[in-house]
């Protein structure tokens, strides 16, 4: 429709972000002193996991989680000494590919080169209809936390926090540590007492 | 002295004809203003000032008109950042709502007083509207667009001018009663204020 307001046009990168955060809420996020952080960040594509890596901004979102829990009362350690929290970062994306029909495509041309550019003036220009394929990719970043205290009491590896930061700008090195704060900031019971 | 201002005001009062005649044809258009009511203001309450109304119409009588409607109203409001929290679940957004409304009705207009400089109406229109609602978390869209009811009342003031004074000027005021269910959206009631001209379209 015309004459509306195109909200897309009026959003900032740092307001095209949502941050989603969902937790257990039997946790007891006070109990968990001691936490493992991965070193590298597996890359799933299309829910198949591609491979681990560690870019710089991957190091820079490990760092910055790590920083935040540390805040925050809990103790980083590594995961043989048998930690209370595993932590595990991913990137994920999701392509699809799309066909879109070029049907008002030559409309335009009479605008740029009118029929008289070519020694036929007065003729139209027909087009037939085209078809394009393009694919269309988002990235998202997900962290997750693993209840290792009571892996062995519950049978199993449970989750009890994960955040999901989706949106423009992502993976900007200088929004890395805003974005971190913002999933803590939006978790106030994520702390050791 | 006074009897001349007398004379020059009935002179005055009968020099301006009905704005509609019987078997007279008339397109309005109107610019619109939409004021969110009710519901309609939880997804906005911010006015819109992008709107506008054409519509056709038929002298029946000297008083009475009808014909088709189509307007076009666009709302939209974006809300700084917030967190809305569910047991469980957190959600840090920057939301935008952005509605249209396009009604498609038929309308009735009866004249109440034909004779004079200002000449006060009520109308009626009543029929379909197309529907777009986006409702914006960041950059991420949950959207429908459907076809529902609208009906619109009014009252408003003509001013003629012209040849016969057949044209004219007018400014009303109404409101749209637009039922639609969505997610969050319950109705999209909204109040009008509207200006325009009336201009006799006859062969």
């Amino acid at each position: 429709m015309s004459c509306r307001k195109d909200p897309l046009n009026n959003l900032t990168a740092e307001e095209s972000r949502i941050y989603i955060t969902n937790y257990d809420t039997s946790a007891r996020f006070q109990n968990y002193r001691t936490f493992s952080i991965i070193d590298s960040v597996a890359v799933i594509n299309n829910n198949q996991l591609q491979t681990h890596d560690r870019t710089s901004i991957d190091a820079q979102f490990i760092n910055a989680v790590a920083n935040a829990l540390t805040a925050r009362g809990n103790t980083r350690v590594s995961r043989a000494q048998a930690p209370d929290l595993g932590v595990a970062i991913s990137r994920v994306s999701n392509t699809s590919t799309n066909i879109v029909s070029y049907n008002d495509y030559g409309g335009y041309y009479d605008n740029y080169w009118d029929s008289y550019y070519w020694n036929y003036g007065g003729y139209d220009y027909y087009f037939p209809t085209y078809y394009g394929v393009y694919q269309s990719s988002e990235t998202a970043l997900m962290i997750d936390m693993f209840d290792l205290k009571n892996a062995s009491q519950n049978n199993q590896i449970r989750s009890v926090w994960s955040g999901m930061i989706r949106g423009s700008g992502i993976f900007n090195s200088s929004n890395v540590d805003n974005q971190v704060t913002a999933l803590f900031a939006q978790s106030p019971y994520l702390k050791y007492q | 002295m006074y009897k001349h201002s007398v004379i020059i005001a009935v002179l005055l009062l009968t020099a301006y004809s009905a704005i509609c005649q019987q078997g007279s044809k008339s397109v309005e258009l109107n610019y619109t203003v939409g004021i969110p009511t009710g519901n309609f203001k939880n997804l906005t309450d911010k006015t819109s000032f992008r709107g506008f109304e054409v519509a056709y119409l038929f002298g029946i009588t000297d008083q009475i008109s009808l014909g088709l409607q189509i307007g076009f109203q666009d709302f939209y409001q974006k809300y700084p950042r917030q967190t809305y929290s569910e047991p469980g679940y957190d959600l840090s957004a920057v939301i935008t709502s952005s509605v249209q409304t396009v009604p498609i009705m038929l309308k009735a207009k009866y004249i109440l007083s034909a004779n004079g400089f200002l000449q006060p109406y009520a109308s009626l229109a009543a029929g379909g509207n197309i529907i777009s609602y986006e409702k914006y978390y960041g950059e991420f869209v949950d959207s429908k667009t459907s076809f529902g009811f609208a009906a619109q009342p009014e009252l408003g003031i003509h001013i003629p001018f012209g040849k016969g004074k057949r044209s004219g000027f007018h400014v009303a005021a109404g409101y749209n009663y637009m039922p639609f269910t969505f997610n969050d959206a319950n109705g999209l009631r909204h109040a009008l204020v509207k200006a325009g001209v009336s201009i006799e379209v006859n062969d």
